[in-house]
């Protein structure tokens, strides 16, 4: 399980990037509750499902529901996907934005 | 994408292909019967334990039924009765069903087989329906081909009507313009027929005043000559065109009968068709199938006749020849179509008149020789004036003309004899073209001789060799003398100078002398030397004591008493 | 010949599998009766799961496994993630192993640190979904696949699992062409690059006058220590000559989940 002491969270809207973080951006989508701060610096080789843990982690996601998560409102990536990848391949600008939602919106 | 390029496409088809046989294909027949076969063990597995519980179930029924062993026997037999019955309609209905599967593939086979002969006719049909396109085809395409070309031709119609219309306006019109030149042309012709009709009148007019002055003249002179009482028989002298040298035949010139032959001699290279004495005997002129005109001199007294000089310049035989009344000219009439005058002095051609379409039989001078009148083959006799030398009118006598006379003593009377056996008689004085009268007779005419004063034709026919006496004034035939042949249908007969004989030709080489009056005959002795055969003119000299003659043998002779 | 045909090699290909229980388990379940081998030709782009039902019924029973026990494959040592296609899975190991591919099959100790939990074919269809979602992003800015009806995915989805190829291409030939359906380059090739025991690459290529050559240059850069000289680039388990035209290798070579999944081996 992810360890939140791996979180580094950024008040400021410019987090700092490093050669091995990578900066996400969470959108809600659907009734998915907002997150009080949007980016977040993450380690590029975390997989999707250790973001999916860490949002159900973040938001207190009850046992037995699951979130989904987007990448271009168009797709939900394997679970095992790396965030280097996603980023490398669909972010935007200097982040990734990923959408999450607790039922099945674009997939 | 250029097919360069699927050179890789094909590459990797290859590689695909080659995988899959090494991948698949290998393991596919053998994981198919394998699966088979798993399945099959599974089922007998699945069987077994079936049969198995189902015998355990049985082993049980027995041991259970043990204790009442009949009513579990039974139970048992019946169990197997059951089971056997329920056997047998298992074995009932297997054996059916195969036979049911039996028959199906009878009819499978059956089926396919109609199926198969099915598809043969169809197959059959098509190739029919594919003929049948083609020939539709190549129908049309011959409709096509025809449709065009009736088009072609069409329009080529319309071209060739329209060309048609066009030209057949252009032949109106031209017809039109053919018309009215045409009555151009005749009102043109008609004013020239009136002017040459009020032109002649107008010469008869000037010539009959001249001649009324001339009379006058005469009178006057007579008058005065009278005295010495000459019987100058001068009645009807009124009449005649007279000059001063106008020999009076009544001056008592009395004719010979020509008995012998004083001069002979081959006159021409040809035979010799035309003969004539000048008005007052010093010249005598001969013409021929050689073109030449030979003008002699008659010496009576000495009896000879010398050659004077040759007329050349006709394009053809001379038909005719005729001096005028004062030996100034000689007219002569030729087959080449014209008449010419020459000089006598100088013996040169002076005047040439054409106009005729044919051979000019004969040419006459009139009115004092300021006129010639010429008869033709081309069924007309033309008038023609000397000082205008030139052809002021046209006869239509509608035959050849063969010979004419000009004769005063009937007014301003031109006679003419023709091959269609008639003489015709033109009255000057009128502006008609046409004969005034006609008279018909037994054969065609071939020369016409006059003697005026007691207004007799002689006249010579070739059917019916004859010589014929007409009466002028009677207008009918008076004697005809016969037994003789004419040697040409140009052959010339004459009355003597005093009237009392006439003479012609035979082709038996005499000539033939009848009495005028008595219509006696008298022969002239044959001379073999001089005319053998086929006399075609001859005539006497004005004054009567010389009679010439010419044959076909190119002979001319001189004849006397 | 058709491109088509390229296309019918490719849906026809199989690799012959024989799965064979977990002997471990076996014993500590007590079986005695060793089962036999299943023998199967499983079509390369399909997906392990959709013979999991058979597998199961055949081998459950033999280790006892309850309903909590989810079946999983190996081979060797190494645990098959289930959302791979069959081909990859097969050109990343068993290329150079006689055939047919031996695979256990296992019903305890799922690995989770190393496969991604199966909870049902709904699971792989929304995954198959899911890869073809993501590759018209790359292709068409998603546009395409927006159009497509629910009973378009269905039919997408049931042409997969009952492996009927002009079921799948009726469809799928949509995703081929823009959005007005005319021929045009796509936007960027969806392709990945698997390596044994590496993470999978992807990366962004545009489509217009590139050729695979370009794909294998891409990886290089990005690897530049990598010596691709005695390696060889697969897809369907056959080397693409770098000429070919990116477009048409995409159009006509692609997993059904339109992806290129090409694999990095060592050459034999």
């Amino acid at each position: 399980m992810a360890s939140s002491t791996e979180l580094s969270s950024v008040a400021s809207p410019n987090p700092s990037e490093s050669d091995d973080k990578i900066v996400l951006s969470l959108r809600a989508a659907g009734n998915a509750p907002q997150l009080k701060h949007k980016k977040f610096a993450v380690e590029k080789d975390r997989s999707v499902a250790w973001v999916v843990q860490w949002l159900c982690q973040k938001l207190k996601i009850e046992e037995g529901e699951t979130m989904f998560v987007y990448v271009q409102q168009a797709f939900a990536p394997p679970l095992d996907t790396d965030l280097e990848t996603l980023y490398k391949n669909y972010g935007t600008g200097d982040k990734l934005v990923l959408t999450y939602c607790k039922t099945q919106a674009w997939g | 994408m250029s097919d360069g390029d699927s050179s890789w496409k094909l590459h990797i088809l290859r590689k695909l292909r080659e995988r899959n046989s090494k991948e698949t294909s290998c393991f596919k027949e053998l994981i198919l019967s394998h699966g088979r076969l798993f399945d099959q063990v599974e089922n007998l597995k699945k069987d077994i334990t079936r049969l198995e519980y189902q015998n355990n179930e049985l082993e049980r029924d027995l041991r259970e039924g043990g204790g009442s062993t009949g009513g579990g026997a039974n139970k048992l037999n019946k169990r197997v009765e059951d089971l056997q019955e329920r056997l047998l309609t298992r074995t009932d209905e297997v054996s059916e069903a195969r036979r049911a599967t039996a028959d199906a593939m009878v009819k499978v086979t059956e089926l396919s087989s109609q199926v198969r002969s099915k598809d043969d006719e169809i197959s059959k049909k098509e190739t029919q329906i594919n003929n049948l396109t083609n020939v539709q085809r190549k129908l049309e395409e011959k409709i096509n081909t025809l449709e065009e070309s009736m088009k072609n031709n069409s329009s080529t119609h319309s071209r060739l009507m329209d060309e048609h219309s066009e030209l057949q306006l252009e032949f109106n019109s031209q017809d039109r313009k053919l018309k009215d030149l045409q009555l151009e042309n005749d009102r043109l012709r008609a004013e020239v027929m009136k002017m040459k009709a009020e032109e002649a009148d107008r010469m008869n007019k000037i010539t009959e005043s001249e001649k009324a002055a001339r009379e006058k003249d005469i009178k006057k002179q007579i008058e005065e000559a009278t005295k010495p009482k000459q019987s100058i028989v001068e009645t009807k002298s009124a009449k005649k065109a007279s000059s001063p040298d106008f020999i009076d035949p009544a001056a008592v010139y009395p004719s010979i009968i020509p008995e012998k032959v004083f001069f002979s001699t081959e006159a021409h290279e040809g035979e010799i068709s035309a003969l004539s004495f000048s008005l007052d005997g010093h010249f005598l002129a001969t013409g021929g199938a050689d073109k030449v005109i030979k003008v002699w001199r008659v010496l009576q007294t000495e009896e000879k006749v010398e050659l004077v000089a040759p007329l050349h310049g006709s394009g053809a035989s001379i038909m005719s020849v005729q001096f005028d009344h004062i030996n100034k000219y000689v007219l002569a009439a030729s087959n080449d179509f014209a008449t010419r005058l020459w000089t006598l002095g100088d013996q040169r051609p002076r005047h040439t008149l054409t106009g005729h379409t044919a051979k000019v039989f004969s040419a006459k001078f009139m009115d004092d020789s300021q006129r010639v009148i010429t008869g033709s083959q081309d069924k007309t006799l033309k008038i023609w004036d000397l000082k205008q030398r030139r052809c002021v009118k046209t006869l239509f006598a509608g035959s050849s003309c063969c010979d004419l006379v000009h004769a005063h003593v009937l007014g301003n009377m031109i006679i003419s004899g023709h091959w269609d056996k008639k003489i015709r008689f033109w009255d000057l004085r009128v502006s008609s073209v046409n004969p005034s009268h006609e008279l018909a007779i037994q054969g065609r005419v071939t020369s016409l001789s006059l003697f005026p004063e007691r207004f007799m034709l002689l006249c010579s026919t070739r059917d019916d060799t004859s010589l014929r006496l007409i009466d002028l004034r009677q207008n009918a035939i008076t004697s005809t003398f016969s037994g003789f042949n004419l040697s040409t249908d140009w052959s010339r007969a004459s009355f003597s100078p005093d009237g009392q004989y006439v003479a012609v030709g035979g082709s038996d080489g005499i000539i033939h002398i009848w009495e005028a009056m008595t219509g006696r005959a008298h022969k002239v002795k044959k001379d073999v030397s001089v005319h053998n055969r086929d006399i075609v003119a001859c005539c006497w000299h004005p004054k009567g004591q010389v009679f010439a003659s010419v044959d076909r043998s190119k002979k001319l002779a001189v004849w006397k008493r | 010949m058709s491109d088509m045909d390229q296309r019918r090699e490719v849906w026809d290909g199989k690799v012959p599998v024989s799965f064979i229980l977990s002997q471990q388990e076996l014993q500590q379940a007590g079986g005695t009766t060793i089962p036999e081998p299943v023998f199967m030709l499983l079509p390369r782009v399909s997906y392990f799961p959709l013979v999991y039902d058979k597998l199961v019924k055949l081998y459950a029973r033999a280790v006892s496994a309850s309903l909590d026990d989810k079946i999983w494959l190996s081979y060797g040592p190494s645990p098959l993630k289930w959302h791979y296609p069959v081909g990859i899975l097969f050109d990343l190991f068993a290329r150079s192993t006689e055939l047919p591919w031996e695979i256990t099959v296992h019903f305890k100790d799922y690995p989770t640190d190393d496969i991604l939990i199966y909870e049902g074919k709904e699971a792989l269809e929304g995954h198959f979904l899911s890869k073809l979602k993501e590759a018209d992003w790359l292709k068409h800015g998603a546009k395409v696949i927006q159009q497509f009806t629910p009973s378009e995915f269905g039919k997408l989805w049931q042409s997969i699992s009952q492996h009927h190829f002009e079921d799948f291409w009726s469809v799928n030939q949509k995703l081929m062409l823009n959005i007005k359906g005319e021929m045009e380059p796509f936007k960027f090739v969806p392709f990945s690059i698997y390596r044994e025991g590496k993470r999978l690459y992807q990366g962004l290529i545009a489509s217009q006058d590139t050729t695979f050559g370009d794909v294998m240059n891409l990886y290089q850069k990005e690897f530049p220590s990598a010596s691709l000289a005695d390696h060889q680039f697969l897809l369907h388990g056959i080397e693409i000559p770098a000429v070919a035209h990116l477009q048409w290798v995409s159009e006509h070579l692609s997993y059904p989940d339109n992806f290129l999944h090409i694999v990095l081996t060592r050459k034999t």
